[in-house]
C-alpha cells in the first residue's frame, strides 16, 4: 500500500513525518497506556479519557515528546500526572462514590474472559487511595523500580514501600472477600 | 526490588492485572481522533500564548481581542499538567502546526455568527469567552471553538452546545504491516492504517448510503480520505460512539450535487443525549463540528447529570448548524475579532 499524497501546500515532510510518528506510537502504545488508566479509572470512560488527554498533550508538544529520553515513559508519566490531577480536582468538590466496574458493559461479557475477576480486581484497585493505586499500577503493572515510581510520584522510596505494603494488605483482604462492599473510596 | 514478604502478593496481583486485562477493548482509532482534535485545540492555544509573550507591548490591546474557554467536553478536557509546562516555541512543532484557517476563528465571531443561525426561540447563553484552564504561557484568547448553553422556549432543560472548527484531519502515512482500517472509506476499498486490531471495522465493505457500490467521493478529498471518511460516514462499521453510548440515527449529509460532505449522529448515554454533526467545507480544508447535549456538564458521559429530557436541537437542526457557509466564509486575513 502507498501512502496517500500529503498537500504540499499545506505540510512538509516535517509534518508528514511528525504526523505518522505520531500515528505509529498511538498504535504501538495505546493498548499498555489503556490498560495502565484502566486499572487506575476503574472504568472504560475513565481509561479513554485519561488516554486521551495524555495523546492530545502529546499531539500538541510532539516535538517535546520525541525529543525525550523515553518517550514512552514520557506520554505514561502525563498519563499518570493527568489521574492524580483529576482525583485531586474532584476530591475537593465531589462526594466519593462508587466506582462502576464495566461489568454491565454491554460489550463486556464479549471481551472479558473473567469478568468476575475483572470487576472484583477493579472494584478493590477503587478502594485504596489514588496514590496508592497509582504505587500499585506503577510498580505491580508497568513493573517500574521502587526508585522510579518514588521519582514518578514525587515521593520518597520508602513512602513508596509503605504505600505498597498498605495497598497489598488492602487488595489481598478485599480479593479474599466473596464480595465486599462499594459504597464508598477513601481520599 | 520487591519486597520479599510481598513476593507472593505482587506475583499474583500481576497475574490477575494480565488475567483482567489481557482482552480488553482497546479502541485505538477512537483515542487517536479524539487526541488529535483536543491536541489541535491545545496547540493552538499555546501557539497564541506563545506569540504574546514575545508582543507585550501589545498586550492591551490583545486583552480585548479574545477570551473564551478552550476546552469542549468532548473534545477537549482541560486536565492536568504535563511533566514540562513551558510552552512550545511557534514553528518547533512544525510538524504538526497547521496554516491559518477558519479554526484561528475567534469565539466572539463564532458567537456572533451562530446566534443568527440557531432556530427560532432558541438562545445561546453562557459563552465561555475566556479560558480558565490555561497553562503557563498559554493565552486565555479562545479560537475555534464556542462552548454555551441552549435553552428552547416553550421546552424545559438546558442543553449544552458545542461548535468547534479544526483542520481537515490527515494522515499522511501507513504502518506498512498495519493491515486494514477499521474506517470503512465510502466508495472505495483503500485499506489505511490499522487501528490496533479494532473489531469494529468492516475493511472494504459497502459503505453505507451507496446503493449498488457506486463509489462516492468524498469532498476535499486527497491524503485523508479514508480518515475523512471514518468522521462523516454511517456505515454500522464506522459508528463508533463513546464506550457506552448507543447509537440512536446516524445520517448522511450531501450537497446539492450529491457529494457526500458530513453526517449527523444522534447518540444516547446512559440518560443522555448527544446530536453530534461533522461537515466538510466547501473546500475540503475544514471540518465543522456541532454538537449538543442533554446536560449542561463539562464532560458528557453515563455520569453527567441531565440538564433536559433530550438535547435542544433536533439532528436536523445540528445538522443546519454544521452545514451553514457561515462558517466557512471567514478567513483570517481580512476579518479579525
Amino acid at each position: 500500500m502507498t501512502d496517500p499524497p500529503d498537500r504540499p501546500s499545506r505540510r512538509g515532510s516535517d509534518a508528514a513525518s511528525s504526523e505518522a510518528e505520531f500515528s505509529e506510537f498511538v498504535v504501538a502504545r495505546s493498548p499498555q497506556l489503556y490498560r495502565s488508566a484502566y486499572l487506575l479509572a476503574g472504568t472504560r470512560h475513565g481509561a479513554e479519557d485519561l488516554v486521551q488527554t495524555a495523546l492530545a498533550r502529546a499531539y500538541a508538544a510532539w516535538w517535546r515528546v520525541r525529543a525525550a529520553d523515553d518517550p514512552v515513559a514520557y506520554v505514561h508519566g502525563v498519563l499518570l500526572k493527568g489521574f492524580l490531577s483529576e482525583r485531586r480536582r474532584r476530591s475537593s468538590t465531589e462526594l466519593p462514590v462508587a466506582t462502576t466496574p464495566d461489568t454491565q458493559h454491554p460489550d463486556a461479557a464479549h471481551h472479558d474472559p473473567d469478568p468476575a475477576d475483572r470487576a472484583a480486581l477493579l472494584a478493590a484497585l477503587a478502594e485504596l487511595a489514588p496514590v496508592d493505586r497509582a504505587v500499585v499500577v506503577l510498580r505491580f503493572w508497568e513493573d517500574r523500580s521502587v526508585a522510579q515510581t518514588a521519582r514518578d510520584l514525587d515521593l520518597t522510596e520508602a513512602a513508596v514501600k509503605n504505600r505498597s505494603l498498605r495497598a497489598l494488605r488492602t487488595l489481598r483482604g478485599l480479593l479474599a472477600e466473596p464480595s465486599h462492599p462499594r459504597n464508598g473510596s477513601p481520599r | 526490588m520487591t519486597d520479599p514478604m510481598l513476593a507472593d502478593d505482587d506475583r499474583d496481583l500481576r497475574l490477575l492485572m494480565e488475567a483482567s486485562l489481557r482482552d480488553v477493548h482497546v479502541p485505538t482509532d477512537r483515542l487517536e481522533r479524539v487526541a488529535r482534535l483536543r491536541g489541535r485545540t491545545l496547540r493552538r492555544r499555546r501557539r497564541v500564548g506563545s506569540a504574546l509573550g514575545g508582543l507585550a507591548a501589545a498586550a492591551a490591546v490583545v486583552a480585548v481581542v479574545g477570551s473564551g474557554q478552550g476546552g469542549t467536553a468532548s473534545v477537549d478536557g482541560g486536565v492536568a499538567t504535563e511533566p514540562s509546562a513551558a510552552a512550545p516555541s511557534p514553528g518547533r512543532g512544525a510538524g504538526t502546526e497547521q496554516p491559518p484557517g477558519i479554526w484561528d476563528m475567534p469565539v466572539r465571531e463564532m458567537e456572533r455568527r451562530a446566534q443568527p443561525l440557531l432556530p427560532p426561540g432558541v438562545t445561546l447563553s453562557e459563552v465561555q469567552r475566556r479560558n480558565l484552564d490555561h497553562a503557563p504561557g498559554e493565552s486565555d484568547r479562545v479560537v475555534g471553538v464556542l462552548r454555551g448553553v441552549l435553552t428552547r422556549e416553550g421546552r424545559p432543560g438546558r442543553g449544552a452546545l458545542e461548535v468547534m472548527l479544526v483542520p481537515t484531519p490527515t494522515r499522511t502515512a501507513a504502518a506498512p504491516d498495519a493491515g486494514p482500517s477499521s474506517i470503512p472509506t465510502p466508495g472505495t476499498a483503500t485499506p489505511s492504517r490499522a487501528a490496533g486490531g479494532e473489531p469494529d471495522g468492516e475493511p472494504g465493505g459497502e459503505p453505507g448510503g451507496e446503493p449498488g457500490g457506486e463509489p462516492g467521493r468524498v469532498r476535499g478529498a486527497d491524503d485523508g480520505v479514508p480518515y475523512v471518511a471514518g468522521l462523516i460516514g454511517c456505515p454500522p462499521g464506522n459508528l463508533d460512539p463513546a464506550a457506552g453510548a448507543t447509537v440512536v440515527d446516524c445520517t448522511e449529509l450531501s450537497d446539492e450535487a450529491g457529494t457526500h460532505v458530513g453526517r449527523v449522529l444522534t447518540t444516547r448515554t446512559g440518560s443522555i443525549t448527544q446530536v453530534e454533526s461533522y461537515v466538510l467545507t466547501d473546500d475540503g480544508a475544514g471540518l465543522v463540528y456541532v454538537a449538543t447535549a442533554s446536560t449542561t456538564d463539562a464532560k458528557w458521559s453515563a455520569s453527567s447529570t441531565p440538564s433536559a429530557d433530550r438535547a435542544l436541537l433536533d439532528a436536523a437542526e445540528v445538522a443546519a448548524l454544521a452545514r451553514s457557509a457561515s462558517w466557512a466564509s471567514w478567513t483570517p486575513a481580512t476579518e479579525q475579532d
